[in-house]
């Protein structure tokens, strides 16, 4: 009893030993973020740069992409905010689009998309 | 020699099971934010950061790195620039501003369940006085806006005395302090790190395959060190509840731990190597042995009120409490809020003084 007692331990200590923490759970990312922390946070402060504008709004457009080939539902706010620099660049009817995408991936959206579409265009549809 | 790698083996794992958490307080996401699970929110909005601290990026730092973790962990969170430029356009560009708008007001205008109010309140490079060191402290703040109540609370404190650790603040840190050499800061990767750190322990929502499976998952919360019965928690004795000095603590240099010391410039010596190296939401001690904190007391701000609120205490009903075997036990406030305690200094030893604290009530919160 006792060798197998001593056995079982060494397998133990082994065995959690090398397969790391016990607490540590591997993540799956769940969207694609790609460098929207940085650019991000570059818009968020110098969004009168337009360098850093033409950054992030590539770097939607690669996640929106990526996401897609992936067959990847897109971040939360991905597409709103893409929406929104498109339309601060003049391509007003290509940015409702994605204004109506955000809320129709993500319905918990709806009435904060509603009153932007409607402030910007007149009308929710 | 079987006799010889069998202790190999024991001490082998008595070892690695220590350095694994170093047996946190055995409690679950449920104990930790009860309310949290009555109400679970789907949609969180993230209001812009007050910052109470002089580093004028901080806050924006903070918001602009949320929304990952969060949404991470199966929320829909509200796209941050967009509800600042709502914000901007109704003449509110002022965090301040924006915190005086009533739950009922942002709940008609985004629709959200939920409001998160995060609060700066420490966010210094210290580099130029003592070689490099970083100190951040950051408060979260849920608030269901059904129930104006508030749901789930986290604070993450942590400075450059915070050991190295795999995905931990502390590692991050150690990360910065290098990039500090150049007084370059990256300051969007510390962010993100104490973000993700503290909503890694953050209920799931709608979107994650965990969701509403998840109230029997453990947290990693980190009690005091004390060297009480437990050997490791804050504990109760002749009616007090008693915490390890480190966990409370700061300004004094504990032999082996945080000793910060001028070094020459361009040089970094990290000195802090607490035993624990994970990141917690609250109460894990490395985020206590830090020196440029100025105050312990702290303004939570909620529905309008202001309540004051103690760094290193969790709240419930605005009543501060500590986890301790099992248990939540509150400690007695005065009218405005404060606790008294009594620090009892040990002879000889450093790490065995203790702080006391008159006890309120101790509630049961385990089920069985």
């Amino acid at each position: 009893m006792k060798v197998r007692l001593g056995k079982f331990v060494v397998i133990f200590a082994v065995l959690i030993t090398s397969t790391g923490c016990v607490q540590e759970v591997k993540k799956e990312p769940l969207f694609i973020w790609g460098d929207y922390q940085y650019t991000s946070t570059d818009y968020g402060k110098h969004n009168e740069d337009l360098e850093v504008v033409e950054k992030h709004t590539q770097e939607l457009e690669k996640i929106i992409n990526e996401s897609k080939a992936g067959d990847r539902k897109v971040a939360p706010g991905i597409y709103a905010e893409y929406a929104e620099l498109l339309y601060k660049d003049g391509k007003k009817s290509e940015a409702k689009r994605f204004f109506l995408l955000e809320k129709n991936t993500y319905p918990e959206s709806s009435k904060f998309m509603n009153q932007v579409v409607y402030k910007l265009y007149g009308d929710v549809k | 020699m079987k006799k010889l790698i069998y202790i190999a083996s024991l001490l082998l794992l008595t070892n690695f099971l220590s350095s694994c958490g170093s047996a946190p307080i055995k409690i679950t996401k449920y104990d930790y934010s009860p309310a949290f699970y009555s109400h679970h929110p789907k949609s969180i909005l993230v209001l812009p950061a007050v910052n109470t601290t002089t580093a004028a990026d901080a806050a924006d730092q903070f918001r602009y790195t949320i929304t990952k973790p969060l949404a991470e962990q199966g929320y829909y969170v509200f796209p941050v620039h967009l509800v600042d430029s709502f914000f901007k356009q109704e003449n509110l560009p002022e965090a301040e501003l924006i915190r005086n708008i009533s739950i009922e007001k942002l709940k008609n205008i985004f629709g959200a369940d939920s409001i998160l109010y995060v609060d700066i309140l420490s966010w210094d490079t210290m580099y130029a006085v003592i070689a490099s060191n970083v100190d951040v402290g950051v408060n979260f703040s849920l608030v269901d806006t059904k129930s104006e109540k508030e749901i789930w609370q986290g604070n993450v404190f942590t400075s450059s005395g915070a050991k190295a650790g795999t995905g931990s603040v502390g590692e991050l840190i150690v990360g910065m302090i290098e990039a500090a050499i150049n007084t370059n800061v990256d300051y969007t990767k510390l962010s993100s790190k104490v973000n993700e750190a503290t909503f890694n322990n953050f209920p799931y929502g709608p979107y994650h395959k965990n969701y509403k499976q998840d109230s029997e998952s453990a947290v990693s919360v980190l009690g005091g060190r004390g060297r009480g019965p437990s050997g490791i928690e804050p504990y109760v004795k002749n009616g007090q509840l008693v915490v390890w000095a480190k966990f409370i603590n700061d300004g004094v240099n504990y032999a082996g731990f945080i000793q910060p010391k001028p070094q020459p410039k361009g040089s970094i010596k990290l000195w802090g190597m607490p035993p624990d190296d994970k990141a917690h939401h609250v109460l894990g001690e490395e985020y206590f042995l830090h020196s440029n904190f100025e105050d312990y007391y702290y303004y939570r701000i909620v529905k309008g009120v202001k309540n004051l609120r103690h760094r290193f205490f969790l709240y419930e009903n605005n009543k501060p409490f500590m986890f301790s075997n099992g248990t939540k036990v509150f400690v007695s406030t005065d009218n405005n809020n404060r606790f008294e305690y009594t620090f009892v200094k040990a002879e000889g030893l450093l790490d065995d003084d203790h702080y006391y604290f008159n006890i309120d009530k101790v509630v049961n919160f385990s089920a069985d």
